[in-house]
């Protein structure tokens, strides 16, 4: 069929900007091979200047960090980020403390941990908002307990954790798990909550099941406010494993960091602490490039 | 026989303080290839009556028979066209046009090539791979017909669809939807209020007064097609405009209406 449209209804209903480039050679047909293409896009949407600026704020702390350690000049109070960064190469290789692990070692200890917690709390808080916002009657018993649970900080916790269940990996696990549940829970009734009834409405008169609807529109719709939920709750996570490494561990980096602190270890302290915020960063970006995925043009 | 026929339809929805009736008894058949609008003042339960039609909301008395099957839920024979597009944001246009085969799973080569060429007639060539975000408004309802289209609709049902575009856009909207209609004649029911609208595409139009809501007129369109917007210009079009807008005026106004929200859209 010739376009037979005219051209007079393109100029009427406004010209779109000039977007990135779908035309593509070749057949019409032949476009349906090429699924890299929206793929590529996503991910070229790389925003220079935002990189460029947090790049500048990260080496301004660096630099400040730098100023006082040289004014104060006492590596207990404050080691310069050359120390540390020396401290943080030793311990690469060298067990701390002496009969311990690697920094390696304990993080790999931290992480197997927090993703083994995060990821139980995330499956169990998600299914539990999920069924929370589908069952009405549910929603309204569990969400006072939520409300009420949520202010508590997991770390009231631990106590008793370590009174029912011991010093093992278990306690740790379940911490991080009660830590992320309330959050998860909160994000998911949000999400689903928020997509417009008549998405749904538009799938089903086009022919979608109740079944399909729900999985492939609400879910699907509310599955980037889902993921801002689960990067909520990894930070809350890292919260909640130093936390209780530093109370009943023998390794991990929570540990690291109080045995450096009762040595007065000081550059060893940053050092943890540094890592700390490299793998925690890490675990955001890939959280964020999975939102990408799911939210393109988001 | 009809293709939309609407049979004695009565609503009411409870509230605290008891019931507020809706629709009272509408009788009202589309013919096959018709083009009917409804115009009233909000609250006089347009909305809901095209609901109804849809499957959305269960009459409380009377049945809506759609191609001799009767509606009693959503389904891809009644085509829903809303006031905003409702594009799938994390779709592109091809896979939004592509949604009801596919959850149907009666997606083929042919139904890709056939997608191909509805987003040719609505104008949207070289944009299938864009996603509904790049697009403009015009250009995302264009997307919404060819999405709605490809399951080949017995029937499209329009909830006021260009309300939230802008003059000029609602304008263009117009013209493409007469152009539209002018090569594939597909049966429609228009809701609005914009009598301007309604006269200018409508074989019929169907005035409704609210409290409770009931059809109190039917005006014919017998203006010839194919129509232009520049129609609206001639004294016949004029007076039929005045007509209908007169009789519309003539109903009392929806008891309902408080602070401007209106009830049929609030449930």
């Amino acid at each position: 069929m010739a376009n037979p449209t005219g051209s007079s209804l393109q100029d009427v209903s406004s010209t779109p900007r000039p977007a990135a480039p779908s035309r593509m050679p070749g057949s019409a047909v032949g476009r349906f091979g090429a699924i890299g293409v929206p793929v590529l896009r996503r991910f070229a949407a790389i925003d220079w200047s935002r990189v460029v600026m947090g790049l500048i704020g990260v080496l301004g702390i660096i630099i400040i960090w730098w100023i006082a350690a040289l004014i104060i000049s006492d590596n207990v109070i404050l080691p310069s980020p050359a120390d540390t960064g020396r401290t943080l190469l030793h311990y690469l290789s060298h067990p701390y403390p002496a009969r311990g692990d690697t920094l390696p070692g304990n993080m790999a200890a931290s992480l197997s941990r927090i993703l083994v917690g995060f990821a139980w709390g995330a499956v169990a808080g998600t299914m539990l908002g999920a069924i929370m916002s589908a069952v009405r009657p549910l929603r309204l018993i569990v969400d006072p307990l939520i409300e009420l649970g949520r202010p508590l900080p997991p770390l009231a916790f631990i106590p008793l954790l370590i009174v029912w269940f011991g010093i093992g990996e278990l306690p740790k696990v379940l911490l991080i798990g009660i830590g992320v549940i309330p959050i998860m829970v909160v994000s998911v009734v949000a999400a689903l909550d928020a997509v417009p009834e008549e998405y749904i409405e538009a799938a089903r008169s086009l022919g979608a099941s109740r079944r399909y609807a729900l999985f492939h529109v609400r879910i699907r719709a509310a599955l980037p406010a889902i993921i801002t939920g689960l990067r909520l709750a990894m930070g809350v996570s890292w919260t909640s494993i130093v936390a209780v490494e530093m109370i009943a561990a023998t390794n991990g980096l929570g540990y690291v960091i109080l045995e450096a602190s009762n040595y007065l270890i000081t550059p060893l302290i940053f050092s943890g602490i540094v890592l700390i915020a490299v793998v925690a960063l890490i675990l955001d970006a890939l959280l964020r490039i999975v939102q990408r995925l799911v939210a393109p043009m988001g | 026989m009809a293709e939309v026929d609407i049979r004695n339809v009565s609503k009411s929805y409870s509230h605290r303080r008891g019931a507020k009736e809706v629709l009272r008894n509408i009788n009202l058949a589309v013919q096959d290839g018709e083009f009917v609008s409804l115009v009233g003042r909000s609250g006089c339960g347009k909305t809901t009556l095209l609901r109804i039609a849809g499957g959305f909301v269960r009459a409380d008395a009377g049945s809506v028979i759609v191609n001799a099957n009767q509606v009693r839920e959503p389904g891809p024979d009644r085509g829903m066209l809303f006031q905003h597009p409702m594009l799938f944001p994390w779709l592109t246009v091809l896979d939004n046009t592509l949604f009801g085969p596919r959850a149907e799973g009666t997606c083929t080569r042919q139904t890709k090539e056939r997608a191909l060429e509805l987003l040719r007639l609505v104008g949207l060539e070289g944009f299938e791979l864009h996603f509904p975000k790049q697009l403009s408004g015009g250009m995302m309802h264009r997307a919404a017909f060819a999405r709605v289209m490809i399951t080949k609709p017995k029937v499209l049902l329009m909830d006021e669809p260009f309300g939230a575009l802008d003059a000029l856009t609602r304008v263009g909207m117009q013209q493409f939807l007469l152009e539209l209609w002018d090569r594939q004649r597909f049966t429609v029911m228009l809701v609005t209020h914009d009598v301007e609208e309604a006269v200018l595409l409508s074989d019929r139009v169907a005035i409704m007064a609210a409290g409770p809501g009931e059809i109190v007129e039917t005006v014919a369109i017998p203006l010839g097609r194919p129509r232009t917007y520049d129609l609206c210009e001639t004294a016949e079009f004029v007076a039929l405009k005045r007509h209908v807008r007169q009789a519309v005026e003539r109903t009392r106004s929806g008891s309902a209406v408080v602070g401007g929200r209106r009830p049929e859209a609030a449930e």
